[in-house]
């Protein structure tokens, strides 16, 4: 067995990440088709103020991460409802209060070792615990995706049809945001809370290179995300690189390299015809 | 029951703005009814405030018997905005996965597509002529492709009454002629209730009845009326501000 997988801090690693790979991106296509990438920053910032308060009441801070940013993540359905012009407006000023109570939150702690760990996700720091909270929430994040698969794709592709077609908007809308924040929370172990929304779109804009469908869109950038952590983890431990930034740097390649076997073979489409 | 939509003594403003003015309007099963009037007559809102997208100052609504707010049967009644082609052209649903979408309320506890819900979709595809369209993605079809995949998501919950707003606005003229005899078919053979608003004349020669929109109020015609009032000889595709119609001779409908 290679070394990367004989440790036990790798093992949980690879079990975590790849159990991010899966939600990340699930929820992510939802969130780019419906075009509220915006959101996943927005939301990750938010969450980092969470994981401050957290480490300095002492709290496991994954559970203020997850209580913090679905508070928000309800704020910002409700404005997005209400006043729809200013929608992005409102993600910033919800982005910068969030990311101003995390700096004043750190700067109070006297464990920066901790925050840094979740600004740029850590390997090491992975815990027997961060495992029994992230496998059965990605399952039931899974499963509630899968029941409503329906009323999720016809929220994404237009929300006032799906109303009439009798979608519940507004349940499903909320449900949606509390999936968002908390596969959110879940993801700043691994891949840290500054570059977690990367890892919510790059693969889906990876996927939208290649698919045919919704359904192969889901299915590509969930495998185009799986690579990325995977390798992403890999190297990451050979090369003693932060997991974050490697993961998504992998990522931007593989998008490339998608973008470029779509290039060829529109070409050779337009050969063809 | 034969009365599948009633509007009654209804008044809506945009703001300060009336728009609609104690409107009254009847419309049977069977019925092909089209609303026309210049731009800006309250046609499109009309519209709107019939499916409860918006909500009216005063008077009351019925569709299927039934008060907008107390109304559970929803895919009984089908809707296609004048925005429904403004969707994301790069979305990857296939038509498959568009048209099969309005079925949600019949999918069951788990929300995805079983056998014989796809059958469903595969017929309304092939009553659109679109069958062999089915897993092409929506984006890249043509205008007049795009509309027919619109009409079958319309069609799929098997609706007794549809709504139609420009359904023939921005497609060519072949495409404009197989989708009013499409229309045409839904109204005659499968007894739908249509009721749409439109400028084309082509389509307008279709309905049975004609509601004229001009200065908040409505004026319903029959066909026959209408055309003995040689509005039809009118190039109303240029028209700004719509027809003049001597009003005098009863065509004010009173419910």
């Amino acid at each position: 067995m290679p070394e990367v997988f004989t440790y036990t801090f790798m093992q949980r690693a690879f079990l975590v990440g790849n159990m991010i790979a899966l939600i990340a991106p699930l929820i992510g296509v939802f969130l780019i088709m419906k075009g509220l990438s915006q959101i996943g920053h927005t939301i990750s910032h938010v969450a980092l103020a969470g994981v401050a308060l957290g480490i300095l009441t002492g709290i496991y801070p994954v559970y203020p991460a997850i209580l913090i940013s679905v508070l928000a993540a309800l704020v910002i359905e409700k404005i997005r409802e209400k006043i729809s012009d200013y929608a992005e407006l409102s993600l910033s000023i919800i982005l910068a209060a969030g990311m101003g109570i995390a700096t004043i939150l750190i700067s109070l702690s006297d464990n920066s070792i901790g925050i840094m760990s979740y600004l740029f996700g850590s390997l090491t720091l992975v815990s027997e615990l961060d495992l029994m909270i992230v496998i059965p929430m990605a399952l039931i994040i899974i499963v509630l995706v899968f029941l409503f698969y329906s009323g999720f794709f016809y929220l994404s592709f237009n929300e006032g049809d799906a109303r009439l077609a009798g979608v519940p908007v507004k349940l499903l809308n909320i449900l949606f945001m509390v999936i968002i924040s908390t596969t959110i929370s879940l993801s700043l172990r691994i891949v840290g809370g500054l570059l977690i929304a990367s890892l919510i779109s790059i693969p889906v804009a990876t996927a939208l290179q290649l698919a045919r469908s919704f359904k192969e869109t889901i299915l590509y950038s969930i495998l185009a995300a799986l690579l990325a952590v995977d390798s992403g983890l890999i190297a990451a431990y050979y090369l003693d690189l932060a997991p974050g930034g490697t993961i998504i740097l992998l990522s931007v390649i593989y998008f490339l390299l998608a973008s470029g076997v779509k290039f060829l073979r529109e070409r050779k489409g337009f050969n063809e015809k | 029951m034969n009365k599948m939509a009633e509007v009654r003594n209804l008044y809506f403003s945009y703001g300060q703005e009336p728009v609609l003015k104690d409107i009254n309007l009847g419309i049977n099963r069977g019925d092909f009814i089209v609303f026309i009037g210049p731009n800006g007559s309250g046609k499109s809102t009309l519209l709107k405030l019939m499916i409860g997208e918006l909500k009216p100052d005063r008077g009351q609504i019925q569709l299927l018997g039934k008060e907008l707010n107390t109304l559970r049967e929803w895919h009984r009644i089908g809707y296609m905005s004048q925005q429904i082609r403004n969707f994301n052209k790069s979305f990857p649903a296939t038509v498959k996965e568009v048209v099969a979408a309005a079925l949600y309320k019949e999918m069951g506890l788990i929300k995805v597509l079983n056998k014989r819900l796809e059958k469903r979709v595969d017929e309304v595809l092939e009553l659109v002529g679109m069958e062999d369209f089915r897993d092409r993605q929506i984006g890249r079809l043509s205008g007049g492709q795009q509309q027919k995949v619109f009409i079958a998501r319309t069609l799929v919950t098997k609706p007794e009454l549809i709504f139609l707003d420009e359904p023939l606005v921005g497609i060519d003229l072949n495409s404009q002629e197989e989708l009013i005899k499409l229309l045409n078919r839904l109204n005659q053979d499968l007894n739908i209730t249509i009721i749409m608003v439109a400028h084309e004349l082509q389509l307008i020669r279709e309905a049975q009845q004609i509601a004229y929109f001009n200065g908040g109020e409505v004026f319903l015609y029959s066909q026959e009326d209408f055309a003995s009032i040689g509005y039809l000889n009118k190039d109303i595709l240029k028209a700004e501000t719509g027809p003049e119609i001597q009003y005098s001779n009863g065509g004010d409908y009173n419910a």
